[in-house]
């Protein structure tokens, strides 16, 4: 686990438009929240529930213990997080494939956790590939996507981090939504 | 689409929506003007927005529930009670409807889950919670009958524990706050 004076470090220096810091703690955050993912996989059978919004407070507690955090630091460590869940979805997806056929034995690891899910894999794909391409018209759109459908995260919880009212947030949700239906619906389930 | 057009169709749906009670055929043709590609990509999203779709489903899967479950459907527990289905589930533990077939009567059994079931805490917990219903009886309030062990390939530390209790059909507390909101 990284040291936390270095994510504090990182996410000042993402604050300030740097593009580097901002991949190195896409990567720390990236293997954080897998490992944490897989972690909590691995309990006891009846734990396997995903939880977005704790895997993410988990991880952020994990990585920042006992530094007093800035909350625009807080935010944004939050925005890159819910990017972070994103990814960690669709990689799946794509590696995984839909239609593929596992052993009862691969279904315990969490991979096909995320796979028990494979109706739906290849609508992801989908979903990622709109809304990559909302986020060239509307960045901050995209962003209250991911935040609140990746991360979990409440209109208000996406308010407070992005700095905007609730209203403008619940309005891009619904929006975006739409659109990104539109962009689902055309394509067999 | 280009950020303007985007800005457009935004500023068209959320106007239209905004319009509540007015007749929004009309308003949108008119808010579009001889734009049919702009109306057609308004009318989908309105067509949308009306109902549930991909995004309203969790984006992480709460995994297929019969992995995740402490007894399977049709199972027999404690050669006495065979699991009918599942009905609710919370952080302790799970709820089920079974079948007593030795009074051929429906009963509900409450299981530990299996991660918190070797924890004595919360066995005692769970003790103390039989103890106390048995102490009260009220319409209100669900009657527990028994509690019992049902031991899973063994005996010893695979011992589930679970409840058998009234079993009564309704919603959740979360269901009726959702329903009715809040006061």
């Amino acid at each position: 686990v990284p040291d936390s004076g270095e994510i504090t470090t990182l996410l000042a220096a993402v604050r300030r438009g740097d593009s580097d810091a901002e991949s190195n703690l896409l990567s720390i955050v990236y293997s954080e929240l897998y490992a944490l993912a897989r972690k909590q996989m691995r309990r006891e059978r009846s734990d396997h529930t995903l939880q977005p919004t704790a895997l993410l407070n988990e991880t952020y507690l994990r990585l920042l213990r006992r530094q007093t955090v800035d909350w625009r630091d807080r935010a944004h460590f939050f925005a890159v997080a819910a990017g972070v869940m994103r990814r960690i979805l669709v990689d799946h997806a794509r590696q995984r494939g839909a239609g593929k056929r596992f052993s009862a034995r691969q279904r315990v690891e969490l991979d096909d956790v995320l796979v028990s899910a494979a109706p739906r894999m290849e609508q992801l794909l989908t979903l990622d590939q709109a809304l990559t391409r909302l986020g060239e018209w509307d960045a901050r759109q995209a962003r209250v996507v991911e935040m609140m459908y990746f991360g979990g995260l409440t209109a208000e919880e996406v308010s407070s981090v992005l700095g905007v009212s609730e209203r403008t947030i619940k309005r891009d949700w619904s929006a975006a939504r739409a659109w990104l239906q539109t962009q689902l619906s055309g394509k067999p389930a | 689409m280009t950020p303007d057009r985007w800005r457009k169709v935004n500023e068209i749906f959320h106007a239209v929506l905004d319009r509540s009670d007015s007749p929004t055929e009309e308003f949108l043709r008119a808010e579009c003007g001889d734009d049919p590609d702009l109306y057609s990509e308004i009318r989908q999203m309105l067509r949308e927005h009306k109902q549930t779709g991909f995004l309203d489903e969790a984006a992480w899967p709460d995994p297929d529930s019969s992995f995740a479950r402490v007894f399977a459907d049709g199972e027999i527990v404690s050669e006495r009670y065979r699991i009918v289905g599942l009905l609710g589930r919370g952080g302790m533990g799970e709820v089920y409807e079974s079948e007593d077939l030795e009074l051929h009567e429906p009963v509900a059994l409450k299981a530990l889950i299996p991660a918190i079931a070797g924890d004595a805490r919360m066995i005692a917990r769970f003790k103390q919670e039989i103890q106390l219903s048995r102490k009260i009886s009220h319409p209100g309030v669900c009657r527990v009958f028994d509690l019992a062990r049902h031991s899973a390939g063994g005996s010893g530390p695979n011992a589930i524990y679970f409840l058998t209790m009234e079993l009564l059909r309704g919603e959740t507390l979360s269901e009726r706050l959702r329903r009715e909101g809040r006061s």
